[in-house]
Protein backbone atom coordinates (compact mmCIF):
# COMPACT_ATOMS: atom_id res chain seq x y z
CA UNK A 1 0.00 0.00 0.00
CA UNK A 2 2.81 2.38 0.83
CA UNK A 3 4.50 1.94 -2.56
CA UNK A 4 1.16 2.66 -4.24
CA UNK A 5 0.89 5.84 -2.18
CA UNK A 6 4.44 6.69 -3.19
CA UNK A 7 3.46 6.22 -6.81
CA UNK A 8 0.53 8.60 -6.39
CA UNK A 9 2.73 11.12 -4.61
CA UNK A 10 5.23 10.98 -7.44
CA UNK A 11 2.48 11.44 -10.01
CA UNK A 12 1.09 14.43 -8.16
CA UNK A 13 4.55 15.94 -7.75
CA UNK A 14 5.27 15.56 -11.44
CA UNK A 15 1.92 17.01 -12.40
CA UNK A 16 2.08 19.99 -10.11
CA UNK A 17 5.76 20.83 -10.19
CA UNK A 18 5.82 20.39 -13.90
CA UNK A 19 9.59 20.29 -14.28
CA UNK A 20 10.96 21.16 -17.68
CA UNK A 21 12.60 18.26 -19.44
CA UNK A 22 15.66 19.16 -21.50
CA UNK A 23 15.08 18.70 -25.19
CA UNK A 24 18.01 16.30 -25.48
CA UNK A 25 16.36 13.92 -22.98
CA UNK A 26 12.92 13.92 -24.52
CA UNK A 27 13.54 11.08 -26.98
CA UNK A 28 14.34 8.78 -24.03
CA UNK A 29 11.16 9.51 -22.12
CA UNK A 30 8.77 7.15 -23.91
CA UNK A 31 11.16 4.23 -23.65
CA UNK A 32 11.80 5.05 -20.00
CA UNK A 33 8.08 5.04 -19.34
CA UNK A 34 7.67 1.64 -20.99
CA UNK A 35 10.59 0.23 -19.01
CA UNK A 36 9.20 1.60 -15.77
CA UNK A 37 5.79 0.11 -16.50
CA UNK A 38 7.41 -3.22 -17.21
CA UNK A 39 9.21 -3.10 -13.86
CA UNK A 40 6.05 -2.04 -12.06
CA UNK A 41 3.92 -4.81 -13.51
CA UNK A 42 6.66 -7.31 -12.91
CA UNK A 43 6.78 -6.18 -9.29
CA UNK A 44 3.03 -6.43 -8.93
CA UNK A 45 3.05 -9.92 -10.35
CA UNK A 46 5.87 -10.91 -7.99
CA UNK A 47 3.85 -9.56 -5.10
CA UNK A 48 0.89 -11.66 -6.19
CA UNK A 49 3.16 -14.66 -6.69
CA UNK A 50 4.47 -14.13 -3.19
CA UNK A 51 8.08 -13.81 -4.25
CA UNK A 52 8.47 -10.03 -4.25
CA UNK A 53 11.91 -8.69 -3.49
CA UNK A 54 12.45 -4.96 -3.19
CA UNK A 55 16.09 -5.11 -4.23
CA UNK A 56 15.28 -7.09 -7.34
CA UNK A 57 12.48 -4.65 -8.14
CA UNK A 58 14.68 -1.55 -7.82
CA UNK A 59 17.53 -3.08 -9.76
CA UNK A 60 15.24 -4.32 -12.52
CA UNK A 61 13.60 -0.91 -12.81
CA UNK A 62 16.89 0.99 -13.00
CA UNK A 63 18.48 -1.48 -15.38
CA UNK A 64 15.40 -1.44 -17.61
CA UNK A 65 15.44 2.35 -17.84
CA UNK A 66 19.17 2.56 -18.39
CA UNK A 67 19.27 -0.18 -21.03
CA UNK A 68 16.26 1.29 -22.85
CA UNK A 69 17.82 4.73 -22.87
CA UNK A 70 21.10 3.29 -24.08
CA UNK A 71 19.38 1.43 -26.90
CA UNK A 72 17.59 4.58 -28.01
CA UNK A 73 20.81 6.56 -27.79
CA UNK A 74 22.63 3.95 -29.83
CA UNK A 75 19.86 3.89 -32.41
CA UNK A 76 19.98 7.67 -32.68
CA UNK A 77 23.71 7.55 -33.28
CA UNK A 78 23.28 4.85 -35.92
CA UNK A 79 20.36 6.58 -37.56
CA UNK A 80 17.87 3.82 -36.70
CA UNK A 81 16.59 5.32 -33.44
CA UNK A 82 12.93 4.96 -34.29
CA UNK A 83 13.30 1.32 -35.35
CA UNK A 84 15.19 0.40 -32.19
CA UNK A 85 12.64 2.25 -30.11
CA UNK A 86 9.93 0.22 -31.80
CA UNK A 87 11.80 -2.97 -31.01
CA UNK A 88 12.18 -2.04 -27.37
CA UNK A 89 8.51 -1.10 -27.15
CA UNK A 90 7.51 -4.41 -28.72
CA UNK A 91 9.61 -6.53 -26.36
CA UNK A 92 8.64 -4.65 -23.24
CA UNK A 93 5.04 -4.48 -24.35
CA UNK A 94 4.88 -8.27 -24.70
CA UNK A 95 6.32 -8.60 -21.23
CA UNK A 96 3.86 -6.12 -19.84
CA UNK A 97 0.93 -7.93 -21.40
CA UNK A 98 2.15 -11.29 -20.12
CA UNK A 99 2.58 -9.92 -16.61
CA UNK A 100 -0.80 -8.25 -16.77
CA UNK A 101 -2.34 -11.55 -17.88
CA UNK A 102 -0.73 -13.30 -14.91
CA UNK A 103 -1.97 -10.56 -12.56
CA UNK A 104 -5.43 -10.94 -14.01
CA UNK A 105 -5.35 -14.69 -13.35
CA UNK A 106 -4.30 -14.03 -9.75
CA UNK A 107 -6.91 -11.39 -9.16
CA UNK A 108 -9.92 -12.74 -11.03
CA UNK A 109 -9.09 -16.40 -11.34
CA UNK A 110 -9.60 -16.12 -15.00
CA UNK B 1 12.45 -18.09 -31.56
CA UNK B 2 13.82 -19.27 -28.22
CA UNK B 3 13.99 -15.70 -27.12
CA UNK B 4 10.33 -15.13 -27.95
CA UNK B 5 9.12 -18.38 -26.42
CA UNK B 6 11.08 -17.76 -23.25
CA UNK B 7 9.72 -14.29 -23.08
CA UNK B 8 6.19 -15.56 -23.57
CA UNK B 9 6.50 -18.48 -21.20
CA UNK B 10 8.30 -16.78 -18.40
CA UNK B 11 7.85 -13.04 -18.70
CA UNK B 12 8.63 -12.39 -15.06
CA UNK B 13 12.15 -11.41 -14.23
CA UNK B 14 13.91 -14.62 -13.12
CA UNK B 15 15.64 -12.57 -10.46
CA UNK B 16 12.49 -12.64 -8.34
CA UNK B 17 12.38 -16.45 -8.30
CA UNK B 18 16.09 -16.72 -7.56
CA UNK B 19 15.90 -14.18 -4.72
CA UNK B 20 12.84 -15.94 -3.27
CA UNK B 21 14.65 -19.28 -3.40
CA UNK B 22 17.67 -17.82 -1.59
CA UNK B 23 15.47 -16.34 1.08
CA UNK B 24 13.56 -19.61 1.54
CA UNK B 25 16.84 -21.49 1.83
CA UNK B 26 17.97 -19.17 4.60
CA UNK B 27 14.68 -19.60 6.47
CA UNK B 28 13.05 -16.31 5.55
CA UNK B 29 9.68 -15.90 3.86
CA UNK B 30 10.02 -15.74 0.10
CA UNK B 31 8.61 -12.26 -0.19
CA UNK B 32 10.05 -9.21 1.43
CA UNK B 33 7.94 -6.49 2.90
CA UNK B 34 6.54 -3.62 0.88
CA UNK B 35 7.68 -0.92 3.25
CA UNK B 36 11.34 -0.52 2.57
CA UNK B 37 12.37 3.13 2.03
CA UNK B 38 14.11 2.20 -1.19
CA UNK B 39 10.89 0.83 -2.59
CA UNK B 40 8.99 3.95 -1.63
CA UNK B 41 11.62 6.17 -3.20
CA UNK B 42 11.54 4.15 -6.40
CA UNK B 43 7.74 4.24 -6.40
CA UNK B 44 7.79 8.06 -6.10
CA UNK B 45 10.40 8.16 -8.82
CA UNK B 46 8.28 6.04 -11.14
CA UNK B 47 5.21 8.15 -10.51
CA UNK B 48 7.14 11.34 -11.19
CA UNK B 49 8.60 9.79 -14.32
CA UNK B 50 5.17 8.88 -15.63
CA UNK B 51 3.72 12.30 -14.94
CA UNK B 52 6.69 14.17 -16.32
CA UNK B 53 6.77 12.03 -19.42
CA UNK B 54 3.10 12.49 -20.03
CA UNK B 55 3.35 16.22 -19.65
CA UNK B 56 6.57 16.62 -21.58
CA UNK B 57 5.47 14.46 -24.45
CA UNK B 58 1.94 15.71 -24.62
CA UNK B 59 2.59 19.45 -24.56
CA UNK B 60 4.85 19.67 -27.60
CA UNK B 61 2.42 17.50 -29.47
CA UNK B 62 -0.45 19.84 -28.76
CA UNK B 63 1.56 22.90 -29.67
CA UNK B 64 2.70 21.20 -32.83
CA UNK B 65 -0.81 20.12 -33.68
CA UNK B 66 -2.19 23.56 -32.92
CA UNK B 67 0.48 25.10 -35.09
CA UNK B 68 -0.34 22.59 -37.76
CA UNK B 69 -4.03 23.36 -37.52
CA UNK B 70 -3.23 27.04 -37.68
CA UNK B 71 -1.11 26.49 -40.75
CA UNK B 72 -3.81 24.41 -42.36
CA UNK B 73 -6.35 27.13 -41.74
CA UNK B 74 -3.93 29.69 -43.12
CA UNK B 75 -3.39 27.57 -46.19
CA UNK B 76 -7.09 27.16 -46.76
CA UNK B 77 -7.74 30.85 -46.22
CA UNK B 78 -4.95 31.81 -48.56
CA UNK B 79 -6.14 29.34 -51.14
CA UNK B 80 -9.60 30.83 -51.02
CA UNK B 81 -8.04 34.27 -51.22
CA UNK B 82 -6.05 33.21 -54.25
CA UNK B 83 -9.11 31.86 -55.96
CA UNK B 84 -10.94 35.09 -55.28
CA UNK B 85 -8.05 37.11 -56.62
CA UNK B 86 -7.89 34.92 -59.70
CA UNK B 87 -11.53 35.52 -60.40
CA UNK B 88 -10.97 39.23 -59.81
CA UNK B 89 -8.07 39.19 -62.23
CA UNK B 90 -10.21 37.52 -64.84
CA UNK B 91 -12.99 40.05 -64.52
CA UNK B 92 -10.62 43.00 -64.43
CA UNK B 93 -8.79 41.68 -67.45
CA UNK B 94 -12.07 41.48 -69.29
CA UNK B 95 -12.81 45.07 -68.31
CA UNK B 96 -9.35 46.11 -69.46
CA UNK B 97 -9.90 44.45 -72.79
CA UNK B 98 -13.21 46.19 -73.24
CA UNK B 99 -11.80 49.55 -72.18
CA UNK B 100 -8.79 49.08 -74.41
CA UNK B 101 -10.96 48.29 -77.38
CA UNK B 102 -13.12 51.30 -76.67
CA UNK B 103 -10.14 53.60 -76.16
CA UNK B 104 -8.48 52.35 -79.29
CA UNK B 105 -11.63 52.89 -81.26
CA UNK B 106 -11.81 56.43 -79.93
CA UNK B 107 -8.15 57.38 -80.07
CA UNK B 108 -6.94 55.47 -83.06
CA UNK B 109 -7.49 58.43 -85.31
CA UNK B 110 -5.54 60.90 -83.22
CA UNK B 111 -2.80 58.40 -82.50
CA UNK B 112 -2.47 57.56 -86.12
CA UNK B 113 -2.46 61.23 -86.96
CA UNK B 114 0.39 61.84 -84.52
CA UNK B 115 2.35 58.96 -85.91
CA UNK B 116 1.61 60.17 -89.37
CA UNK B 117 2.79 63.69 -88.71
CA UNK B 118 5.98 62.44 -87.14
CA UNK B 119 6.72 60.20 -90.08
CA UNK B 120 5.82 62.92 -92.52
CA UNK B 121 8.31 65.19 -90.86
CA UNK B 122 11.01 62.56 -91.18
CA UNK B 123 10.09 61.66 -94.72
CA UNK B 124 10.00 65.23 -95.90
CA UNK B 125 6.42 65.38 -97.07
CA UNK B 126 5.47 68.37 -94.94
CA UNK B 127 7.03 71.83 -94.81
CA UNK B 128 9.50 72.42 -92.05
CA UNK B 129 10.95 75.59 -90.65
CA UNK B 130 13.92 76.48 -88.57
CA UNK B 131 17.22 78.34 -88.59
CA UNK B 132 19.45 77.68 -91.54
CA UNK B 133 21.30 78.89 -94.56
CA UNK B 134 20.13 80.32 -97.85
CA UNK B 135 22.68 79.68 -100.53
CA UNK B 136 22.15 81.36 -103.85
CA UNK B 137 24.07 80.21 -106.90
CA UNK B 138 23.72 81.91 -110.21
CA UNK B 139 25.35 81.78 -113.60
CA UNK B 140 28.27 83.99 -114.31
CA UNK B 141 27.49 87.41 -115.58
CA UNK B 142 27.49 87.80 -119.29
CA UNK B 143 30.98 88.14 -120.74
CA UNK B 144 32.68 86.91 -117.59
CA UNK B 145 33.80 83.61 -119.04
CA UNK B 146 36.87 82.02 -117.57
CA UNK B 147 40.23 82.56 -119.20
CA UNK B 148 41.60 79.05 -119.12
CA UNK B 149 39.02 76.48 -120.09
CA UNK B 150 41.58 73.73 -120.47
CA UNK B 151 42.10 73.40 -116.77
CA UNK B 152 38.39 72.98 -116.24
CA UNK B 153 37.11 69.46 -115.51
CA UNK B 154 33.74 70.40 -116.89
CA UNK B 155 34.88 71.17 -120.40
CA UNK B 156 33.63 67.80 -121.57
CA UNK B 157 30.09 69.07 -121.35
CA UNK B 158 30.83 71.54 -124.04
CA UNK B 159 28.44 74.16 -122.78
CA UNK B 160 28.87 77.64 -121.47
CA UNK B 161 31.44 77.41 -118.75
CA UNK B 162 29.85 80.20 -116.78
CA UNK B 163 26.62 78.29 -116.26
CA UNK B 164 25.77 76.43 -113.14
CA UNK B 165 25.52 72.73 -113.83
CA UNK B 166 23.83 69.84 -112.12
CA UNK B 167 27.16 68.59 -110.85
CA UNK B 168 27.74 71.92 -109.15
CA UNK B 169 24.45 71.75 -107.40
CA UNK B 170 25.03 68.12 -106.45
CA UNK B 171 28.35 68.95 -104.87
CA UNK B 172 26.96 71.94 -103.07
CA UNK B 173 24.01 69.98 -101.75
CA UNK B 174 26.22 67.10 -100.73
CA UNK B 175 28.43 69.54 -98.91
CA UNK B 176 25.41 70.88 -97.09
CA UNK B 177 24.32 67.37 -96.10
CA UNK B 178 27.84 66.70 -94.97
CA UNK B 179 27.81 69.87 -92.90
CA UNK B 180 24.79 68.63 -91.02
CA UNK B 181 21.80 70.06 -92.84
CA UNK B 182 18.55 68.49 -91.79
CA UNK B 183 16.34 69.52 -94.67
CA UNK B 184 17.30 71.00 -98.01
CA UNK B 185 15.26 72.42 -100.83
CA UNK B 186 16.40 73.77 -104.15
CA UNK B 187 14.23 76.48 -105.58
CA UNK B 188 11.42 75.32 -103.38
CA UNK B 189 11.77 71.68 -104.26
CA UNK B 190 12.36 69.50 -101.24
CA UNK B 191 15.17 67.04 -101.51
CA UNK B 192 13.56 63.87 -100.27
CA UNK B 193 14.75 60.32 -100.42
CA UNK B 194 13.65 60.14 -104.04
CA UNK B 195 14.87 63.54 -105.22
CA UNK B 196 17.68 63.57 -107.73
CA UNK B 197 19.60 66.48 -109.16
CA UNK B 198 19.98 65.79 -112.83
CA UNK B 199 21.01 67.54 -115.95
CA UNK B 200 18.67 67.32 -118.87
CA UNK B 201 19.69 69.28 -121.89
CA UNK B 202 20.33 72.80 -120.78
CA UNK B 203 18.18 72.60 -117.66
CA UNK B 204 18.88 71.35 -114.20
CA UNK B 205 16.24 68.99 -112.93
CA UNK B 206 15.58 68.58 -109.25
CA UNK B 207 13.13 65.86 -108.48
CA UNK B 208 12.28 65.68 -112.19
CA UNK B 209 11.28 69.31 -112.28
CA UNK B 210 13.31 71.81 -114.23
CA UNK B 211 14.78 74.79 -112.45
CA UNK B 212 15.59 78.22 -113.61
CA UNK B 213 18.33 80.43 -112.34
CA UNK B 214 19.12 81.66 -109.81
CA UNK B 215 19.33 78.48 -107.85
CA UNK B 216 18.36 79.06 -104.27
CA UNK B 217 19.40 76.26 -101.94
CA UNK B 218 17.72 76.45 -98.56
CA UNK B 219 19.14 74.27 -95.79
CA UNK B 220 17.91 73.96 -92.23
CA UNK B 221 20.48 73.42 -89.52
CA UNK B 222 22.50 75.30 -86.97
CA UNK B 223 23.43 78.34 -89.11
CA UNK B 224 26.89 79.03 -87.78
CA UNK B 225 28.14 75.46 -87.62
CA UNK B 226 26.46 74.68 -90.92
CA UNK B 227 28.15 77.67 -92.54
CA UNK B 228 31.55 76.84 -91.11
CA UNK B 229 31.42 73.15 -91.88
CA UNK B 230 30.19 73.82 -95.37
CA UNK B 231 32.90 76.39 -96.04
CA UNK B 232 35.65 74.09 -94.80
CA UNK B 233 34.23 71.02 -96.49
CA UNK B 234 34.15 69.82 -100.06
CA UNK B 235 31.11 71.82 -101.06
CA UNK B 236 32.53 75.10 -99.82
CA UNK B 237 35.86 74.68 -101.51
CA UNK B 238 34.11 73.62 -104.68
CA UNK B 239 31.91 76.67 -104.59
CA UNK B 240 34.96 78.84 -104.01
CA UNK B 241 36.72 77.30 -106.96
CA UNK B 242 33.60 77.86 -109.05
CA UNK B 243 33.55 81.46 -108.03
CA UNK B 244 37.25 81.90 -108.64
CA UNK B 245 37.51 80.06 -111.92
CA UNK B 246 34.18 80.55 -113.63
CA UNK B 247 32.84 83.66 -112.06
CA UNK B 248 29.81 81.77 -110.93
CA UNK B 249 28.10 83.82 -108.32
CA UNK B 250 27.58 82.22 -104.97
CA UNK B 251 26.09 83.79 -101.91
CA UNK B 252 25.58 82.30 -98.46
CA UNK B 253 23.33 83.94 -95.92
CA UNK B 254 22.52 82.78 -92.41
CA UNK B 255 18.89 83.16 -91.53
CA UNK B 256 17.10 82.88 -88.23
CA UNK B 257 14.16 81.16 -89.83
CA UNK B 258 13.86 79.57 -93.18
CA UNK B 259 11.09 77.44 -94.59
CA UNK B 260 11.77 74.25 -96.48
CA UNK B 261 8.64 73.13 -98.23
CA UNK B 262 7.49 69.58 -98.27
CA UNK B 263 7.34 67.17 -101.13
CA UNK B 264 3.76 66.05 -101.35
CA UNK B 265 4.11 63.65 -104.25
CA UNK B 266 6.43 61.28 -102.46
CA UNK B 267 4.90 57.91 -103.09
CA UNK B 268 6.31 54.44 -103.22
CA UNK B 269 4.53 51.99 -105.44
CA UNK B 270 6.71 48.91 -105.37
CA UNK B 271 8.55 49.22 -102.07
CA UNK B 272 6.84 47.62 -99.14
CA UNK B 273 8.01 47.71 -95.54
CA UNK B 274 10.11 44.88 -94.23
CA UNK B 275 8.28 43.07 -91.45
CA UNK B 276 10.79 43.74 -88.73
CA UNK B 277 10.41 44.99 -85.23
CA UNK B 278 11.27 48.51 -86.27
CA UNK B 279 9.05 48.90 -89.28
CA UNK B 280 6.18 46.66 -88.34
CA UNK B 281 4.12 49.42 -86.83
CA UNK B 282 4.78 52.00 -89.52
CA UNK B 283 3.48 50.99 -92.91
CA UNK B 284 3.46 54.64 -93.79
CA UNK B 285 5.34 55.20 -97.07
CA UNK B 286 2.43 54.32 -99.26
CA UNK B 287 -0.20 56.03 -97.19
CA UNK B 288 1.48 59.19 -96.01
CA UNK B 289 1.66 61.15 -99.26
CA UNK B 290 -1.85 60.37 -100.27
CA UNK B 291 -3.29 61.39 -96.93
CA UNK B 292 -1.30 64.55 -96.60
CA UNK B 293 -1.19 65.67 -100.20
CA UNK B 294 -4.02 68.20 -99.97
CA UNK B 295 -2.70 69.93 -96.88
CA UNK B 296 0.97 70.17 -97.58
CA UNK B 297 1.09 71.86 -100.90
CA UNK B 298 4.31 73.83 -100.88
CA UNK B 299 3.63 77.45 -100.41
CA UNK B 300 6.89 78.86 -101.63
CA UNK B 301 7.79 77.81 -105.11
CA UNK B 302 9.51 80.83 -106.51
CA UNK B 303 10.83 79.28 -109.67
CA UNK B 304 8.40 76.73 -110.90
CA UNK B 305 8.34 77.66 -114.50
CA UNK B 306 10.55 75.62 -116.74
CA UNK B 307 13.00 77.39 -118.91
Amino acid sequence: MIPALGLLVGLAAGLFLHPAVPLALQPYLPIAVIAALDAVFGGVRAVLDGIFNDKVFVVSFLSNVVVAAFIVFLGDQLGVGSQLSTGVVVVLGIRIFSNVASIRRHLFRA
Amino acid sequence: MTLITEMMQRPLDPGYAAAAENRQRSGLPPATGHRSPLLVVVAVLIGALLAISALALRVPETTASSAKAYLVSRIEAMRAHTEGQTRLIATVRGEIDNAQAAALGRQSETLLAEELSRLELAAGTVPVTGPGLVLTVDDAAAGASPKDPNADPRTATGTDLGKVMATDLQRIVNGLWQAGAEAISVNGHRLTSRAAIRFAGAAILVDYRPLTRPYVVTAIGDPSSLNTDFATGDGGSYLQSLEANYKIRGDIKERESVVVPGEPALSLRMATPVQSAVTRQTPIPTTAPTTTAPTTKPAAQPTETPP
